[in-house]
């Protein structure tokens, strides 16, 4: 068993060595990026008072590390191209509404995550960047991607975010689609579904604070 | 009738999914938004409400026991994929996980493999037939069953051939297994669509995205190629 033990025991302390020698790896400018938006959105879940405060904090974390004009564009599809300039300002307007309130509220809950990230590709202004998010119960870990362009002034913007292989902004655009198609195209009553949804969840966001409370 | 039988085979086949716009490969919507409303439904006031009672009474070492389990035994699943793939590692990991996790894992019941840092691919009879270049088919959604594809179904039918439960001589095993995999994976979706169902502002077409993105995910193994994504560039350089 000695024979065994005293070889496995140096490969071990080899390698643990080698590891600890080893440079850490710098992040890289999108990598960084991501920290400091993800730093953000935590500290946000967890100092916010109110919903109120959550969502006016996360409003200004959107405004900040987005580009809303694209992701509006995007989410639109052929129909941006169409629209008059007013509609689509409308339009962006009420999809960060929209985000805001859902997510600020979708995301209350998860005060205690970690997120890990792993690595990033780069391909010209478009970079990817691999993370993994660590829950704190006994959830197994998520792994997820963020897309992220680095704008014509060189500051970084956040495009869409990938988890369990889904583009969240493709699902949204595929949403409103479906919702545009259903209305001959009409941006208006788009606009009106998302300020309906908005709307519904802010009535729900307030009765689960009257509940918790 | 050689001719009919190929026709419905070439009209069940003749979409093939990518991300433009799902909407693309639904020529059934109308039927398939009654067929999710039927869903919906018995989800609503059957599934959902069954599977949260599981959730509620099993302790959760016992679920995690079982979601073990179960993915333990569909592993035959992956390695019989991998290999017709021609993916050795995935085969090789996942051999490794069913031989390790059968043994040490105590029938599977605990993960062992994962504590030796062994990854855990997932390979199926559908992506083997999208990656030999079969077409998806157009877009279905079936009660119970959830979204799917002609070759979906097709890949999910020889998937339950080759998952040793179906293979019980007792219909009664056979069954009561695969009825404990299906409550367990719903209690497992409850928060996700619990999500889902209060945030999106169409959810039916959003099951039909996450479908067809994840399906796409899963058969390029998670790989995202930058060449493919959509050139966004231009739509916010002011």
């Amino acid at each position: 068993m000695r024979s065994i033990f005293v070889p496995l025991s140096l490969c071990f302390i080899t390698l643990a060595s080698l590891s600890l020698l080893a440079p850490a790896r710098a992040a890289t400018p999108a990598e960084a990026f991501i920290s400091t938006v993800t730093t953000e959105a935590l500290n946000i879940l967890r100092t916010s008072t109110s919903a109120e405060d959550r969502e006016q904090q996360f409003g200004s974390l959107l405004d900040n590390f987005t580009n809303m004009r694209r992701i509006a564009r995007f989410t639109l599809g052929a129909s941006a191209r169409t629209i008059s300039e007013q509609d689509l300002n409308n339009f962006e307007l009420t999809l960060r509404d929209t985000l805001v309130r859902i997510y600020a509220n979708r995301l209350a809950g998860y005060t205690d995550e970690r997120i890990e990230i792993s690595g990033s590709t780069t391909k010209g202004r478009n970079h990817l960047v691999t993370s993994r998010i660590l829950f704190s119960g006994d959830r197994p870990a998520v792994d997820m991607v963020w897309w992220v362009i680095q704008e014509k002034d060189g500051r970084f913007t956040l495009f869409d975010i990938q988890i369990l292989g889904v583009w969240m902004a493709q699902e949204q655009r595929d949403v409103f689609s479906g919702i545009l198609k259903s209305n001959q195209g009409s941006i208006k009553s788009l606009i009106q579904h998302l300020e309906k949804q908005v709307r519904e969840e802010a009535r729900r966001a307030n009765d689960e604070e009257l509940a918790s409370n | 009738m050689f001719r009919a039988v190929l026709l419905v085979i070439l009209l069940l086949t003749s979409t093939k999914p990518g991300l433009a716009n799902t909407s693309n490969h639904d020529p059934f919507e109308s039927f398939n938004r009654k067929s999710f409303a039927v869903h919906q439904f018995l989800d609503t006031y059957f599934a959902r409400p069954v599977a949260l009672t599981y959730r509620t009474i099993i302790p959760t070492p016992a679920r995690t026991a079982v979601g073990n389990f179960f993915n333990n035994i569909s592993e035959p699943v992956t390695m019989a994929n991998a290999l017709a793939q021609g993916q050795w590692k995935r085969f090789a990991q996942s051999s490794g996980r069913f031989i390790i996790n059968s043994t040490f894992g105590l029938l599977g019941l605990i993960d062992m493999a994962s504590y030796f840092g062994i990854d855990n691919p997932r390979e199926d009879t559908d992506q083997t037939l999208a990656i030999a270049g079969m077409p998806s088919g157009p877009y279905l959604f079936i009660p119970l069953l959830g979204p799917t594809t002609p070759r979906h179904l097709i890949g999910r039918g020889v998937d339950v051939v080759l998952t040793p439960y179906s293979h019980f001589d007792q219909w009664e095993d056979r069954d009561g297994a695969a009825a404990l995999n299906i409550l367990h994976t719903r209690s497992e979706l409850i928060d996700p669509l619990d999500d889902l169902s209060r945030t999106s502002a169409d959810l039916y077409t959003s099951f039909r995205s996450f479908y067809f993105q994840n399906r796409e995910s899963e058969i390029n193994n998670g790989e995202i190629v930058m060449e493919n994504l959509p050139d966004v560039l231009d739509m916010g350089d002011e």
